[in-house]
């Protein structure tokens, strides 16, 4: 499930210090410094996707409909964007991959950089083990609009999900790595199919 | 009291600000063991010597890796005092005077993207960019139109390029779904659920892309379909289901249906809405050989879910 512990909403950033204080509280020891970023830039954040359904008022955090029409292709929205990543995590595993599959789930340039990771790890004889996890949520879907388009946040966790030498599986991961972060995920659909458009990562605050 | 409380917590953010700046909170502790370079974008940040400059890196491994043998006599590029080759078939071609590949969209996205730039789909074409670095490190671009293409045709008798040919000869088409009854099923009544049938939602469907020596078979199956039953339940059935019939009474379908539990007056506009996703297989082969060029799923889905109101029985005794 997604966990709102360090989702703040833009509209509490007026009021300062108090919050602040509240927020570091919250934190505790965990480390996790990640709502000072989101204080600091909240134009950044997840509230530049519109709400779809007129009824669910003005909350920028709230998610799109999960009932109805929009609900019922939210969850096909869904489907696709698993899909995408069970392909890339079975690409990214394999030095001889061709990466084919990306090309169905994805375009663009979230194509670009799946395609651009997948040559990395093959220069590099390197493959991706163990696998990533998601938590992901569609924030706004438009069925009215010609293609139909969606978006879904997602809290991606990597920290099981581990660079290795393709030969003999040792770990190879870099010095520094993520662990767990929220991605915004944009999705088109056309021919039938949900590709994912772009990926946009938010690596300087977790999740 | 008040100002002393600000200002501490000025300091704190300052200080989380360093502490953000150096080791962000997104980043796990170092893994000991033998450190490797960034490969996936995903769990680390790439590190990139932009090009244009002519300090050669250290020869990064050969092969590219994409699309398997690629036959004899690849032509290749140069670029920073490294050769590349000059087609691959997941990057697309490779520009020598920038470093940069350049891979026609597939699809291409719809007129008004912003990738367009406001230019007419009829004028150009959109195309997926990655460059290299002088450390042959690929920084992924957004996609950029061009009026002539940077490249060119692919190479002929590249397998996994003909693949892709054949396989946009291949029509397929979104499902017309339907269920019955139609008006309102019942709960614990049997619900029948099926698409109309035809060449491009059924399948078997192939296509063939002829090189100058090699042609390459795309063969497309249906698999099974996944219906979303909108009452939480997911149904898998082989193909398109059977359409109901009168005689069939309250009979269950032979091969496509579900029996809802619950009702659907509670939903948004009192309907459950389903979807159905058909599982497609793609396949291609060298035809003759039937060596394997590359295989995938291909899902495919409508773009308008089905209503279907589901009323609970009273029972009257």
């Amino acid at each position: 499930m997604r966990q709102h512990g360090n989702v703040l909403r833009p509209g509490v950033v007026g009021v300062g210090g108090v919050v602040l204080l509240a927020v570091l509280a919250a934190c505790g020891g965990s480390g996790s410094a990640g709502s000072v970023d989101r204080l600091a830039n909240p134009g950044a954040s997840v509230a530049t996707v519109a709400p779809v359904a007129p009824s669910s008022g003005s909350n920028p955090d709230s998610v799109a409909p999960t009932e109805g029409p929009e609900g019922a292709v939210g969850r096909v929205v869904l489907r696709a964007y698993q899909d995408w990543w069970d392909a890339q995590t079975a690409a990214f595993a394999q030095s001889g991959s061709d990466g084919s599959q990306l090309q169905v789930y994805s375009t663009g340039l979230a194509l670009s950089e799946a395609v651009a990771s997948l040559h990395q790890l093959h220069e590099t004889k390197l493959v991706m083990i163990g696998s990533p996890h998601n938590s992901p949520v569609v924030k706004a879907i438009d069925l009215a609009s010609d293609p139909q388009t969606a978006s879904i946040e997602d809290c991606l966790d990597v920290s099981d999900w581990h660079q290795a030498d393709a030969a003999t599986k040792a770990l190879r991961d870099p010095k520094q790595r993520f662990s767990r972060y929220p991605a915004t995920a944009g999705l088109r659909r056309t021919n039938g199919r949900w590709m994912i458009v772009d990926f946009k990562r938010e690596v300087d605050r977790t999740c | 009291m008040l100002k002393s409380a600000r200002r501490t917590v000025v300091r704190i953010a300052a200080l989380l600000g360093m502490i953000a700046a150096t080791i962000s909170p997104a980043f796990a502790d170092d893994p000991g063991g033998v450190v490797g370079p960034c490969a996936s974008r995903d769990i680390c940040i790439v590190i990139t010597e932009p090009g244009g400059g002519t300090t050669g890196g250290g020869g990064s491994g050969g092969s590219t890796g994409s699309g398997g043998s690629g036959g004899s006599g690849e032509q290749m590029c140069s670029w920073n005092g490294q050769q590349w080759p000059c087609w691959d078939d997941m990057l697309g071609w490779f520009s020598s005077s920038d470093g940069c590949y350049y891979h026609r969209m597939s699809p291409q996205p719809p007129a008004g993207d912003a990738s367009w730039g406001g230019r007419d789909p009829s004028q150009g074409a959109v195309y997926e960019v990655n460059c290299r670095g002088t450390d042959g490190n690929l920084t992924p671009k957004p996609p950029m139109f061009f009026a002539q293409p940077p490249g060119g045709e692919p190479p002929p008798d590249r397998p996994y390029d003909l693949g892709l040919k054949a396989l946009k000869e291949v029509r397929l088409a979104a499902p017309q779904l339907r269920a019955a009854p139609t008006g309102t099923a019942v709960v614990g009544v049997p619900v029948w659920l099926w698409y109309d049938r035809n060449d491009a939602t059924v399948g078997p469907l192939s296509a063939t892309a002829k090189g100058r020596q090699t042609s390459v078979t795309v063969t497309v199956t249906l698999d099974s379909v996944t219906w979303d039953t909108g009452d939480g339940s997911t149904v898998s059935c082989a193909s398109a289901g059977t359409p109901y019939h009168a005689d069939a009474g309250g009979s269950p379908s032979p091969d496509c249906g579900h029996v809802y539990r619950t009702g659907s007056a509670t939903q948004q506009d009192g309907r459950y809405y389903l979807t159905a996703t058909l599982n497609w297989k793609v396949n291609a082969q060298i035809s003759g050989t039937g060596e394997k060029v590359f295989a995938f799923d291909y899902p495919v889905t409508g773009d308008q879910p089905l209503p279907l109101r589901v009323g609970e029985v009273q029972v009257l005794n």
